[in-house]
């Protein structure tokens, strides 16, 4: 089977981040680089934070769906360059949406400004407390809406 | 200069490694749900970190990060003696100090190493300062909040200060062969990395009320060797603790 970097990325947008279970990886921006020589693939990935504890089950998912279409794959973690919130596509903010997280209104390189641009995304309240910068995982944070009473999580990109 | 880099990658990790590990000693115990949480995940940014350093070593050819962390003798360690000391008695305050202290440090020691001559390593820095900022958020709020709340707060954080201050000094020891690395573009000398550290540091905690002494040369010499294999007298019982699990069955696949 001849393979494109095109047709790869489409299959790979059946992995699902590990944390965020409704937006693909590659709608998150994590695949930087599909490289084909003959039936080897070379996939290259930049996690979201380099400490994230599913970044071997990510590369045995991605070695899996390339070798279900008869071919081999390598899975390199780059850690020399960063991931940024830029590199999400728009399919990726919506599916955070939908699974009840909140946006940062405004990616900025100061984080205490990404912090407090949080509304709750429940009522849209902007009378929020911010409970933990740290969350349940490395890109959540902890908050409270004053509004409606509910506790909700930021998706909190690395700045 | 393999063996130099080496020496530098693992002065870095190796603090990571451990100060994740003492980090993570803390879920269960935090003082409040949140703080537990933090302190979990600030752990879990640690100990990451440190692989992605030792795995710029694997890619040279040296060894796994597994073999790093796992599979070491103390005296191939190149932590500081900062990061080694226990949890103590658990007072929340000497947690709070130490990671403000080493964060601060990471601050530096990161902004230095992104305009790093070594490519992988300035990559991998810039990389990591965009994940620390949220490290340094937190310890500068609660150092900042605690130092001019009660007065046992303040009296708490000025005894943990006192305790650890030579100590985070310690983790501006000159490397093993620096002037080579300084050379090479690598880092820039300790003594100027120190500099940078106590200008970033000192003026939060004089902000919190807090105050320093410049340490005495014999309480620097106590806390001093970590970079050429030296420890603590607590670093073997943490390292047998770290590494318990793995040594069992040393060839098992994870």
């Amino acid at each position: 089977m001849v393979a494109t970097p095109e047709a790869v990325r489409e299959w790979l947008r059946s992995v699902p981040d590990p944390e965020i279970p409704f937006v693909s990886i590659v709608d998150m921006g994590m695949i930087q680089g599909v490289e084909i020589t003959g039936s080897q693939v070379k996939v290259t990935i930049v996690p979201t934070f380099a400490g994230c504890p599913a970044i071997r089950l990510l590369q045995e998912q991605i070695r899996q769906v390339i070798e279900e279409k008869g071919l081999t794959a390598t899975v390199e973690v780059d850690y020399a360059q960063p991931w940024k919130a830029e590199y999400m596509t728009k399919a990726a903010w919506e599916g955070l949406r939908r699974a009840g997280f909140a946006l940062p209104q405004k990616l900025s390189e100061d984080p205490w400004e990404m912090l407090h641009s949080a509304r709750c995304p429940r009522c849209d309240s902007d009378s929020v407390s911010l409970l933990s910068p740290f969350g349940p995982t490395a890109c959540r944070a902890i908050f409270k809406c004053h509004t409606c009473g509910e506790a909700f999580e930021l998706f909190k990109p690395p700045v | 200069m393999l063996e130099q880099l080496e020496t530098l990658i693992l002065s870095l990790a190796d603090d990571e490694l451990i100060m994740g590990h003492r980090q993570a000693e803390w879920i269960g115990l935090g003082p409040i749900l949140e703080e537990d949480i933090a302190f979990a995940s600030i752990a879990q940014d640690e100990t990451g970190h440190a692989q992605a350093y030792y795995q710029i070593l694997t890619d040279l050819g040296l060894r796994t990060p597994d073999e790093y962390a796992f599979r070491r003798s103390a005296k191939e360690f190149r932590c500081a003696h900062l990061v080694e000391l226990p949890n103590f008695d658990y007072d929340y305050s000497l947690a709070l100090m130490r990671h403000f202290l080493y964060d601060g440090a990471e601050q530096v020691r990161l902004q230095a190493l992104s305009h790093s001559a070594y490519e992988p390593l300035a990559g991998l820095a810039q990389r990591l300062l965009r994940e620390e900022k949220y490290h340094w958020l937190h310890a500068t709020t609660w150092i900042k909040r605690l130092g001019r709340s009660t007065e046992e707060a303040h009296l708490r954080l000025q005894s943990a200060l006192n305790q650890l201050y030579p100590y985070a000094w310690g983790l501006f020891e000159e490397l093993p062969e620096e002037a080579a690395m300084v050379e090479a573009g690598w880092i820039p000398p300790s003594a100027q990395l120190r500099e940078q550290w106590l200008a970033l540091v000192l003026p939060i905690l004089e902000a919190a009320g807090l105050q320093t002494q410049m340490p005495s040369t014999q309480a620097l010499t106590a806390v001093m060797g970590g970079r050429r294999g030296w420890h603590s007298p607590y670093f073997e019982a943490l390292l047998a603790e770290l590494t318990e699990v793995s040594a069992s069955e040393p060839e098992a696949e994870w």
